[in-house]
């Protein structure tokens, strides 16, 4: 094949690849729903009772708009294949509490926890699809999966099933 | 992830890299296949495996690499992963609570830390801790029984490889104690498909260093025998590609060779 050609091809494969990337990814831009933004209503516990996720403290303005914070938590799932299979998409603002604390090497506790009422947005996703199985099987199974991003800077704190 | 929509220049730059590569000629080989064969997903586990022959084991921790670990592209319905953690598991049963990194086709070239639990291996749970790049070295702890992990529940410590910077990350729901009859350590590499890498290639080699055990309420120990590999207890894998090789009682190595079947 020719020089010429080649790039030609190899031009053509991007460009195709591009448009398919931008038409399938941006998944809080397309796809799936949306649910409006709305404040956690009542306090509730998730992934076995590590997080404590609590309504935000009143008259709270995040600094991260919704539509970011979905972005952020898009960039947890960059494979097409998995965004593809979401069918909604829920961010709540909340009071963010996780267990996660500073210890020794033996487990004892060295300072307080990391996180305790941050105002976070906790983006709830249904249907990604992940590799969350113990059989090593590789199927692809679709789950609901959070993510949690502080709403004043954006940074992406951590993520659970359950 | 970068979007390419507010990025008009990129797609010049990399048709430009791509033809100058194709003058450059091929790259050099790499360990995982381009594609996935539609029948290649199984699990393929290699690693240390710790049973306590007068009760429970309550703790496994290494220093875990995370070396190159090329994935292949999976058909539709599938998921090409690589895996390497501390884990305590049930014995007789599915249940299970480990501790490492994982790099999947979900998440693309991200990978992530990972807790995940269940159980009986059915409900599953998990906290994902972060991302880490790759030569990165942590220390990764599952632990029962001791420290924080006095409550009963199993905790996941990850620490810089020398012990510093610990943080615990969260906990079981559930004592093993009362739940399971039985627990073992597991160190491991894993993938879920013959053609994706094990952690490691044959030049830069997957480390599990400073692997350490506990059992019951007693101390952390090294194995006193020879490390054996996985899985179910035999020394072997039907994966010729695939490599473990045992440099102490306290250390192994995984890699896979570079693509050549």
């Amino acid at each position: 094949m020719g020089l010429r050609r080649r790039i030609y091809l190899v031009t053509g494969l991007l460009v195709g690849a591009a448009a398919l990337v931008i038409s399938s990814v941006n998944m809080g831009h397309a796809g799936p729903t949306v649910a409006s933004p709305a404040p956690v209503p009542s306090p509730s516990a998730a992934a076995g009772g590590n997080v404590e996720i609590d309504p935000p403290p009143t008259g709270f303005q995040p600094s991260i708009t919704a539509d970011q914070a979905v972005g952020v938590a898009e960039q947890q799932l960059a494979d097409p294949s998995a965004v593809s299979s979401i069918t909604s998409i829920q961010p709540q603002l909340a009071s963010f509490s996780w267990d996660a604390t500073p210890v020794d090497e033996e487990g004892n506790p060295t300072g307080p926890p990391i996180y305790t009422n941050v105002p976070a947005w906790v983006i709830t996703v249904n249907g990604p699809c992940t590799v969350v199985s113990p059989t090593l099987d590789g199927t692809c199974a679709s789950i609901t999966e959070s993510f949690v991003v502080d709403a004043t800077t954006g940074n992406f704190i951590m993520g659970f099933v359950n | 992830m970068v979007r390419l929509s507010n990025r008009p220049g990129i797609l010049s730059v990399l048709a430009l890299l791509a033809a100058a590569m194709l003058l450059l000629g091929p790259a050099p080989a790499q360990a995982a296949k381009t594609n996935c064969g539609s029948g290649t997903f199984t699990g393929h586990l290699w690693g240390v495996r710790h049973n306590n022959s007068s009760g429970y084991v309550s703790g496994a921790q290494a220093n875990i690499d995370l070396k190159q670990n090329n994935l292949c592209n999976p058909p539709s319905g599938y998921i090409a992963a690589v895996q390497a953690y501390a884990e305590l598991a049930q014995v007789g049963g599915g249940g299970y609570a480990w501790l490492g990194w994982q790099h999947d086709s979900v998440s693309g070239s991200t990978k992530h830390i990972y807790a995940q639990y269940s159980q009986t291996g059915s409900a599953i749970y998990q906290i994902t801790i972060g991302t880490i790049s790759s030569g990165t070295t942590k220390k990764y702890k599952t632990t029962w029984q001791n420290g924080s992990g006095s409550d009963g529940f199993m905790h996941f410590i990850m620490c810089n490889s020398d012990g510093t910077g610990c943080v615990d990350y969260g906990h079981t729901n559930f004592n093993p104690g009362s739940a399971w009859s039985d627990s073992r350590g597991v160190i491991t590499g894993v993938t879920d498909t013959q053609d994706a890498d094990m952690p490691g290639i044959t030049g830069d080699r997957n480390n599990f260093d400073s692997m350490l055990f506990r059992d019951g309420t007693g101390a952390w120990n090294t194995l006193s025998t020879s490390v054996c590999k996985l899985s179910g207890g035999s020394c072997s894998d039907s994966v010729s590609w695939y490599h473990p090789n045992d440099v102490s009682n306290s250390k192994f190595q995984l890699w896979t060779d570079p693509v050549n079947r």
